[in-house]
């Protein structure tokens, strides 16, 4: 606009608050504040005390008593409260805050509500530091350690054992030993099936994982959305149940669609229901899916009762105000085992899904207990599942007894009514599946599964067009799907509790207009595993034990799914400071501060990188290993694995397969321990002509075997040194096996050994200590690393430094042995694959300089050298090395 | 972190400009004349001056810059023809850039391995025959199917498109190759070899 165009500099221009006439004040916000002060001072309020002078309040977020409350208080005893948090701000008041926020809060305190009650109670200004509710402070820095004094061991008579002694040490390390002992009795408790186990045990993880609904839940809705996708990318468009359903109907077009229909199913209290299959004598009965057996805890000892009631102390105490704690109606014997799933006969008598059993119990006596069934629930929810596919693929799974289908398709060509559709399909998963479920239609899924509500339980119902606002406007807001405790508060301030309600108020959202599609692609966000039960460490082994196994069950989630992750979170649970060190429920967490730490920029691709990456992140959180209470690993930023290449692959696994079948065989080596160590990482070679290296061997003079032993031992670039020094007089025939030390990269088998006959095989598996190589693969890569370095390094020993030494060869006899040449011209191939071209080319140029004034045996050889070379360099460059082809005598 | 990448692949390109002009020169296609004597990497090196064949030079290696600085320049041939079939051809093979190198700061080690890079080059001449008159030279460059399509799409590469080469006459069939130089620095693996007709 014209005010950049006509060049006034930019600090001429007023400033927003200027042009608003706020300039004067110093701003809006500025303006405001000192608005907000004016009035907290005006206000009518009977000043009491100057308890808080010189205190300047902020309340941020919930407080027990709220801000409201705080501000006439405030008021009342001569402090000051500020709406916003400013430079004059002495104190934050808060209940709860979320780590970032206090990061960016700086220096000024967070303090608990109670330090104002407290000090208004006593009349006085208490020390706000025994309030605070998280210290700014590093953990790593020091700090002033006010004395708490544990409430347990101070609410408890001390027994007369200890009471001498008065010692706080003895007194935990006594009820550590009292926790072993109810450990002892949970055993008893548990006879039925099996002691609990707790996460120092190696089993626990499987155990944990095999006993817990949620984990099955999650795993079988994810498995289900993956089956889904998969079943979709594989259809050939036929659906043996749709066709099946045409040809018993005949084709009768008589209903008009309009639009599409969306059903929803849903398995009736399915847990349940998959329990009474079993348990058919149950039926009619109130049952619940529970853990425990019964609601009363066998508890005689004292301490646990006392720790028990402070646990239950201290969640009242977190939670915010007004709400009333689950665990508020219980006494202290209980059970606290959730309450899965309840029949419908429970829940009239007031038992809902969630509730502690104890409490149940209370409500409703004669409630009988069904445990868990794992494997029936996996069971129905499959045969629910491939019996719906049978009919359409357009599926979305929702959870393992949930699920959307599109049958706008299958009407269409069945020509089936809904109701006739719905009672066939429910029939037909009644028969299959022995559990009833509720089907609702609608036109979208907010409308199907609103009209499921309506269905249950073990009904259908068509939520039509025409009917949708009347239904809709029964339904209270809290059904809706999306429509959580924060959304509901609001509406409810504003008088909205129904549909109906919101109706009157014309937001078209929630007139049952959802115009999404189904969500038949699914792909995973995060995968992750935590456990918080059964969190009880002894050493920090056992924990890193754990962490490692909590690894591998989380890297094969990862697996399972073909991703690869990118992000990897550690969480802990942490006891906190405060609680019981004995939780109320057995082996639960209890009340925990929790801990969280990230790594991303990481590939995970392997358990290995999980646990590596879990101990460096533990590591720097550095918990108390005894208070860990729950740990947990998530794995975000998900990819998806890059297709194998199995070439590549190949390729990368090879030296290990080198390694595992690299066994030393030309030479005897000397009877150091050592040398036949290092004899075992040369890369020498079985292959068909085993049998005459291993005949020849036999005949070698005890000598040679010492020296070529020791060749060996030096590494293989020394071998021609060594060898050629020493030996001149030996018959090369015999000797040269012990410089070949080449990298092969023919495959080379063990199952050579099997060929030879038993007592040379028996014989050079002794020898060579193949035992462990039959057995197990030992990888050694670094072996395999050094003798690539070598192979690079021994062609120039050859030509330039060694010259001499090839010359000691050519002279030692008239014709080269067959093998040498083939085993040098292996080498020679594996330097073409490896890019060593410049080497190559010098080596050829001086071999046939030095080769041209032998006999045509020598030529022959280098033609065959040239050969086996120029399928490496075919393999690597698609052309031959440019070498001479000829000699002055014969050509190639 | 994308200036370091910039930077390697400026080299690379300067370097390749540096060989082309010499190529050229070394295998004598066109007139010595039109070449100018420089100095560079220590060593006389020799620049065409030609204005028709440094704007097909510069034009490619604007291309080279492209596909390098993302990594995905995988070879670039310097081809000669005789009547539409290559008679022989440069091949410089890029093994490896890294950006994140700090042994090497000067780029003293760079340096002094493309100098030794440019005196092989001229080695090479032993290996070769004279090329006949009629010959013509081109540039070629092999990238990933990716970086091509990225490239054909930037409107600043319009003015001078890149074809696709077909598999037959992209090679000669089985050549003779002659090894020239192999160069290993921690900022770049390179490797250079000629790939001529098998002489019968």
């Amino acid at each position: 606009m014209g005010r950049t165009t006509n060049g006034r500099p930019k600090k001429d221009r007023p400033t927003e608050d200027e042009e608003m006439g706020f300039g004067a004040w110093g701003g809006y916000m500025a303006a405001k504040r000192a608005k907000l002060l004016d009035q907290f001072h005006h206000a009518e309020i009977e000043k009491v005390s100057d308890i808080f002078k010189s205190v300047a309040i902020h309340v941020n977020g919930l407080t027990k008593p709220p801000a409201d409350t705080l501000k006439n208080l405030m008021a009342a005893h001569g402090g000051e409260f500020h709406m916003y948090q400013v430079s004059g701000t002495t104190h934050i008041i808060a209940s709860n805050l979320p780590n970032v926020k206090i990061k960016h809060l700086g220096s000024v305190p967070i303090v608990k509500p109670s330090w104002i009650t407290d000090s208004i109670e006593l009349g006085k200004l208490l020390d706000y530091r025994r309030y605070l509710l998280y210290t700014n402070q590093s953990v790593t820095q020091p700090r002033i350690d006010f004395p708490v004094i544990e409430k347990a061991s101070s609410n408890k008579p001390v027994a007369s054992s200890v009471a001498e002694t008065n010692d706080l040490s003895k007194i935990v390390e006594k009820s550590l030993i009292i926790l072993e002992k109810d450990v002892k009795k949970g055993v008893f408790d548990q006879i039925r099936r099996g002691p609990t186990k707790t996460a120092a045990d190696p089993k626990f993880l499987e155990e944990f994982y095999n006993n817990s609904r949620l984990h099955l839940i999650s795993t079988l809705g994810a498995e289900f959305k993956q089956l889904i996708v998969q079943m979709r990318e594989k259809s050939d468009g036929k659906f043996p149940g749709r066709e099946d359903l045409i040809c018993l109907k005949g084709k009768t077009t008589s209903n008009v669609l309009s639009g599409s229909v969306i059903m929803h199913i849903d398995m009736d209290c399915f847990f349940v229901s998959v329990g009474l299959r079993n348990h058919p004598e149950l039926r009619g009965k109130p049952v619940a899916i529970t853990h425990a057996r019964n609601g009363q805890l066998m508890m005689n000892n004292a301490h646990r009762k006392a720790s028990r009631e402070q646990e239950f102390e201290m969640y009242k105490d977190r939670l915010p105000h007004g709400v009333i704690s689950r665990v508020d109606k219980l006494d202290v014997n209980s059970s606290l085992s959730e309450i899965a799933s309840c029949s419908y006969e429970a829940r009239k008598c007031g038992v809902k899904n969630g509730m502690f059993l104890g409490q149940a119990i209370k409500l409703c006596p004669e409630l009988r207990t069904l445990p868990y069934d794992f494997e029936g629930y996996r069971e129905v929810s499959n045969t629910l599942y491939k019996t719906i596919a049978s009919y359409t693929l357009d599926i979305e799974a929702v959870s393992c007894d949930e699920v959307y289908v599109d049958v706008t398709n299958i009407l269409k060509e069945t020509g089936l009514t809904v109701d006739e559709w719905a009672t066939h399909i429910r029939n037909e998963i009644m028969n299959v599946t022995r559990c009833p479920c509720s089907a609702g239609f609608g036109a979208n899924r907010l409308q199907a599964r609103l009209a499921t509500r309506k269905a249950k339980p073990s009904g259908q119902y068509h939520l039509q067009a025409d009917d949708v606002e009347m239904y809709m406007s029964d339904i209270p807001l809290a059904d809706l799907p999306g429509v959580g405790y924060a959304t509901l508060a609001k509406l409810g301030n504003l008088g909205l509790n129904t549909c109906g309600d919101v109706q009157v108020t014309s937001l078209k959202v929630l007139q049952g207009m959802d115009k999404r599609p189904l969500n038949f692609h699914h792909e995973r966000k995060s995968v992750s595993a935590e456990v918080n039960y059964g969190i009880r460490f002894k050493t920090v082994g056992e924990c890193y034990n754990f962490l490692q196994s909590l690894s591998t069950e989380v890297y094969g989630r990862l697996d399972d799914i073909g991703m690869r992750a990118r992000c990897l979170t550690l969480k802990l649970s942490v006891r906190a400071a405060d609680a019981p060190v004995e939780t109320a429920k057995f082996l639960g967490c209890g009340i925990c501060d929790s801990l969280t730490k990230s790594v991303s920029n990481i590939l995970v691709n392997s358990a290995e990188v999980v646990f590596r990456e879990v101990k460096i992140l533990y590591d720097k959180l550095n918990p108390p290993f005894v208070d860990l209470r729950g740990v947990g690993i998530q794995l975000t930023k998900l990819e998806k694995n890059a297709p194998l290449n199995k070439a590549l692959t190949k390729f990368l696994n090879q030296p290990t397969k080198k390694v595992e079948t690299i066994t030393g065989v030309s030479n005897k080596p000397s009877i150091e321990a050592s040398s036949e160590k290092n004899c075992t990482e040369n890369n020498v070679k079985i292959s068909a002509k085993t049998k005459d290296v291993v005949k020849s061997k036999r005949g070698r003079p005890k000598g040679i075997r010492s020296s070529a032993g020791r060749v060996q031992k030096n590494g293989t670039n020394m071998s021609l040194n060594k060898y050629f020094g020493q030996n001149k007089n030996v018959p090369r025939s015999e000797k040269i096996p012990s410089q070949k030390a080449a990298p092969l990269n023919e495959e080379i088998d063990l199952s050579v050994l099997n060929e030879l006959p038993e007592d040379l095989r028996n014989e050079i598996i002794k020898e060579y200590q193949l035992e462990d190589k039959i057995q197990v693969s030992v990888p050694s890569t670094s072996s395999d690393v050094k003798n690539t370095e070598q192979a690079s390094k021994y062609p120039e020993n050859l030509n330039l430094k060694n010259e001499s030494e090839t010359n000691k060869w050519i002279q030692s006899s008239e014709r080269p042995s067959e093998f040498d040449v083939n085993m040098i011209a292996e080498h020679f191939k594996q330097l073409a694959i490896d890019r060593e071209i410049d080497v190559l080319k010098v080596i050829f140029n001086f071999l046939h300089r030095t080769f041209s004034d032998l006999n045509c045996h020598w030529h022959n050889a280098y033609y065959s050298m040239v050969n086996v070379v120029q399928q490496g360099m075919v393999m690597r460059y698609g052309g031959t090395l440019m070498v001479d082809r000829k000699f002055g005598c014969c050509g190639m | 972190m994308s200036g370091a990448k910039i930077t390697v692949a400026n080299i690379l390109c300067e370097f390749f400009e540096v060989v082309v002009h010499n190529i050229l020169y070394a295998r004598k296609l066109y007139p010595e004349t039109i070449f100018a004597a420089k100095k560079k990497y220590g060593i006389a090196v020799y620049q065409s001056i030609h204005p028709d064949v440094n704007d097909y030079i510069n034009q490619s290696l604007k291309a080279v810059n492209f596909h390098a600085k993302n990594n995905h320049l995988k070879r670039l041939y310097v081809c000669f023809h005789k009547s539409e079939k290559i008679s022989e051809k440069y091949v410089f093979e890029v093994l490896n850039i890294s950006n994140h190198v700090e042994s090497d700061p000067l780029l003293v080690e760079v340096e002094q391995s493309l100098r030794a890079f440019l005196v092989k080059l001229n080695t090479s001449q032993n290996y070769l025959e004279d090329l006949p008159d009629d010959s013509t030279f081109s540039i070629r460059l092999e990238t990933t199917a990716y970086s091509r399509l990225e490239f054909n799409q930037e409107p600043a590469f319009e003015d001078f498109p890149w074809v696709e080469v077909n598999e037959q006459d992209k090679s000669i069939e089985s050549p003779d190759i002659v090894p020239l130089h192999m160069l290993k620095c921690p900022l770049l693996s390179l490797q250079m070899f000629v790939g001529r007709e098998v002489e019968n």
